[in-house]
């Protein structure tokens, strides 16, 4: 509970200044962009972005490893199990940030490329690999 | 006749008597702790801690339990090397109590332990660089060295004269063995904490550690044969070898001083003295140590007039136990409080089967008094038909001295002789 | 190659990604305790508004490695120290010894085992980084040749002589470790021991250790030699009380 209501207003924080966070995420290395493997019927990608979000915490440990690993490629995710509370969905459930039913529509978070499913291949070319994982110096 | 069937019903319904009750509790409590410990885990049932990851079990069972059976090695050396004959009344009791002790600290090592069942891992995977696998060899050598030691009070009961034969050939080469062993690994216990110069208080801390640890193995071994003897005059109406026990307190007033000199030097070397001035927690339990554990003892048993008498020469060995086990305790538990920054007490639990373990002690040694010639001199009255609970309860009776009635075997029934 | 890790406190921003991956590549449980313990094998803490990390130094010679009887530690090439738990008898003696208390018991567990930082040794066997230095995003942890990492900690204690307290901490203690660390506050506020010997501990318990074939074969020749002096006087004497009774 009192994790929620920390996460809470560090999000609101986040948001309200969301631009300034954004600069200060800058400097840290950071995942690139990644595009969730897109389901069927679905609008379209999601595309996360780290830089976006590392301003809602201080701490990666708000997400990781509970909730997105960080070493193996993320895989799908579903509205199911957002409904169910996990995944994207232990913050996007309309109170602590928009919901699955947001008013404004499916494009807030599926705004990939290939809006249409059915080409061939975009759903497999859209398996972006999410990691942490940078090719090691050695 | 009449007597005979009073013995039988002796034999089936034995007197309770304080220490019989005593020793029944401590077994009893023993039991359900030693299930305890092996059901649900060392964290659920000690207080050790990651910060404190050595208690009582170590602290006591093992380094003092090795340490107060060290008079096994110094009589047999007497005796055997030396050829100082008059003390061989002394080896046999003295011998027995090292190897049962030796047997006592394996057993509380299984309950300390995390994974009891792999301690054969130390015969097969060798690390020579660790102080515990020299101590681990020595004391699985050392423990077969006194079983061998011993086997000939077994053979002689069982009229093996060939094996009997046999190990008294070697018994040269086993007691030349066993000192070498003892002196090892006596030393090696300290050696444990040569590795902790940062966390283990300076006022035990030091390079010399291995040789306190002997030295001071060596006055506790034989305080042990005065004070073992003591209750054994109690428990069996064997009479005390007074004229044997006196040297051995002289002995003592010679091994204590040199360790007391030894420690109060390397402090003033090492300039740990001067925080004695306002001594605190771990200060305070130095002097205790010090002073009610060595410089007591030697006063007392320096004393001409108070070593002759048994209860002078008993009180000093008693003392003189009583600070070796406070050392033990000090280097295992006290001196390594500030360091991990948590105060360590012992468990009821961890208590209680230290107890129990004591206790067991204590009766095994009276069973083999009865059943065994440990006093040769006196003729053992044995019969091998006895119900084992009654066994138990009225060994441990014995040993413990709280037996008023003296010794009267049950008669044997008809058919044994 | 020597794997190390360069841990720079002024860098960290106590963001425990470091923490996260170490539970994700270890697969231990996810609630991240406040101290090391047998399920978080490394943790984040602030001190003195620096953030410091904990783990296994994996020390150059290791005192876990010298201290278990049954050889269940291993100072690998690559530079991890590391722990195979079908040796382990369960003394604790690494637990009591450590300098850095850093192994830890599953005191919740009926046959445990102990557990630390083992600088994701596979991974640096496939050629990756640890975990930690792989998904730390401000460089605070990195992993690399020990030489060359500590030829970086000199650079950057020169290039800013007045953000670092000017030692490399792991360079010489304890005879040196693989994970080095950097600091803006002294090392003791950061809750890290500064009384740590240069000479690695082991060698405190071998100079005891390298006596024991000296006791063994001095004190065998001594205690054989009294028994054949004593034992040879006391045939003597009962020889010559034979002759005096023949005689007499």
């Amino acid at each position: 509970m009192r994790q929620g209501w920390r996460t809470g207003a560090a999000w609101l924080a986040g948001a309200i200044l969301a631009l300034g966070g954004q600069a200060a995420a800058q400097q840290l290395r950071l995942p690139p962009d990644l595009a969730y493997a897109k389901a069927e019927g679905s609008p379209g990608n999601v595309i996360f972005s780290h830089q976006f979000h590392v301003p809602v915490s201080e701490k990666c440990t708000a997400c990781h490893v509970t909730l997105f690993r960080m070493l193996t490629p993320t895989r799908t995710v579903t509205h199911v199990e957002m409904e169910a509370g996990r995944s994207c969905g232990a913050c996007h459930n309309d109170r602590m940030a928009f919901g699955p039913t947001d008013a404004a529509g499916c494009g807030r978070c599926h705004v990939g490329e290939g809006r249409s499913s059915r080409e061939p291949g975009t759903g497999a070319n859209a398996r972006v690999a999410a990691s942490h994982e940078t090719p090691a110096p050695h | 006749m009449r007597k005979d069937a009073e013995a039988m019903n002796d034999t089936r319904w034995p007197e309770i008597t304080f220490w019989r009750l005593v020793f029944l509790v401590l077994a009893a409590t023993g039991t359900v702790v030693a299930i305890l410990r092996y059901s649900r885990g060392l964290g659920a049932t000690t207080n050790l801690s990651d910060q404190f990851p050595w208690g009582l079990w170590i602290g006591f069972d093992v380094l003092t339990g090795v340490g107060l059976a060290a008079g096994g090695f110094t009589i047999t050396a007497v005796v055997h090397l030396f050829n100082l004959k008059r003390f061989t009344p002394i080896v046999r009791p003295t011998v027995l109590t090292a190897f049962l002790g030796y047997v006592f600290v394996i057993l509380a090592l299984l309950f300390d332990l995390g994974q009891p069942h792999r301690i054969w891992h130390a015969i097969v995977m060798w690390n020579p660089r660790s102080v515990m696998f020299e101590v681990a060899w020595c004391v699985m050598l050392y423990t077969t060295v006194l079983a061998l030691e011993f086997s000939p009070i077994v053979f002689e009961r069982l009229n093996l004269e060939r094996p009997r034969r046999i190990v008294r050939a070697i018994s040269v080469p086993l007691v030349i063995v066993g000192v070498i062993l003892s002196t090892l690994h006596q030393s090696s216990l300290g050696s444990l904490y040569l590795i902790v110069p940062m966390k283990l208080h300076p006022l035990w801390y030091s390079p010399l550690l291995p040789v306190f640890f002997f030295v001071s193995a060596m006055a506790a071994g034989l305080a042990m044969v005065i004070v073992e003897s003591s209750l054994c005059q109690r428990a069996f109406n064997h009479h005390l070898e007074m004229d044997l026990l006196e040297p051995l307190g002289r002995a003592m007033v010679v091994v204590l001083s040199v360790y007391g000199i030894l420690r109060v030097q390397d402090l003033a070397r090492r300039g740990a003295l001067l925080g004695l001035r306002r001594p605190g927690y771990e200060g305070s339990m130095f002097l205790l140590e010090m002073g009610l554990g060595v410089l007591l003892p030697i006063i007392l048993l320096a004393i001409p007039r108070v070593r002759a008498r048994q209860p002078g020469l008993v009180t000093g060995a008693f003392l003189a136990i009583l600070g070796f086990v406070m050392h033990r305790l000090n280097v295992s538990v006290t001196g390594m409080e500030r360091a991990a920054g948590v105060a360590y007490f012992p468990s009821w639990m961890e208590i209680a089967l230290s107890l129990a373990l004591v206790a067991a002690g204590f009766a095994v040694f009276g069973l083999a008094v009865r059943y065994l010639p440990i006093f040769p001199e006196a003729p053992h009255r044995a019969s091998g038909v006895e119900a084992p609970a009654w066994l138990l309860a009225r060994s441990a009776s014995m040993v413990a001295g709280g037996s008023p009635e003296p010794l009267s075997p049950p008669s044997a029934p008809a058919g044994v002789k | 190659m020597k794997g190390a890790i360069l841990f720079d406190s002024t860098k960290c921003i106590g963001c425990e990604a470091c923490v996260a991956a170490c539970k994700e590549k270890h697969d231990l449980p996810a609630a991240i305790d406040p101290k090391l313990t047998a399920y978080t094998w490394t943790v984040v803490e602030q001190r003195n508004k620096a953030f410091v990390r904990r783990l296994c130094m994996h020390c150059e010679s290791p005192t876990c490695v010298s201290v278990c009887p049954v050889e269940a530690f291993r100072k690998e090439p690559s530079g991890p120290v590391v722990y195979d738990a079908s040796r382990c008898i369960g003394c604790r003696y690494c637990i009591m010894a450590c300098p850095f208390d850093v192994p830890k018991y599953q005191w919740d567990r009926t046959t445990p085992i102990v557990q630390k930082c083992n600088m994701c040794a596979d991974r640096i066997a496939v050629g990756k980084e640890p975990a930690c230095a792989a998904v730390c995003p401000t460089g605070a942890t990195i992993f690399g040749d020990r030489d060359q990492l500590i030829g970086e900690a000199r650079v950057r204690l020169k290039a800013a002589p007045t953000t670092y307290v000017p030692h490399i901490y792991g360079l010489e203690e304890v005879g040196g470790t693989s994970v080095l660390m950097l600091s803006s506050v002294p090392f003791p506020s950061l809750g890290i021991r500064p009384d740590l010997p240069v000479t690695p501990l082991p060698t405190l318990t071998w100079k005891a250790l390298s006596k024991v074939p000296d006791v063994v074969v001095v004190g065998g020749a001594l205690l054989y030699g009294i028994w054949w002096i004593t034992n040879r006087r006391i045939r003597v004497q009962e020889a010559l009380a034979q002759e005096a009774a023949k005689k007499g």
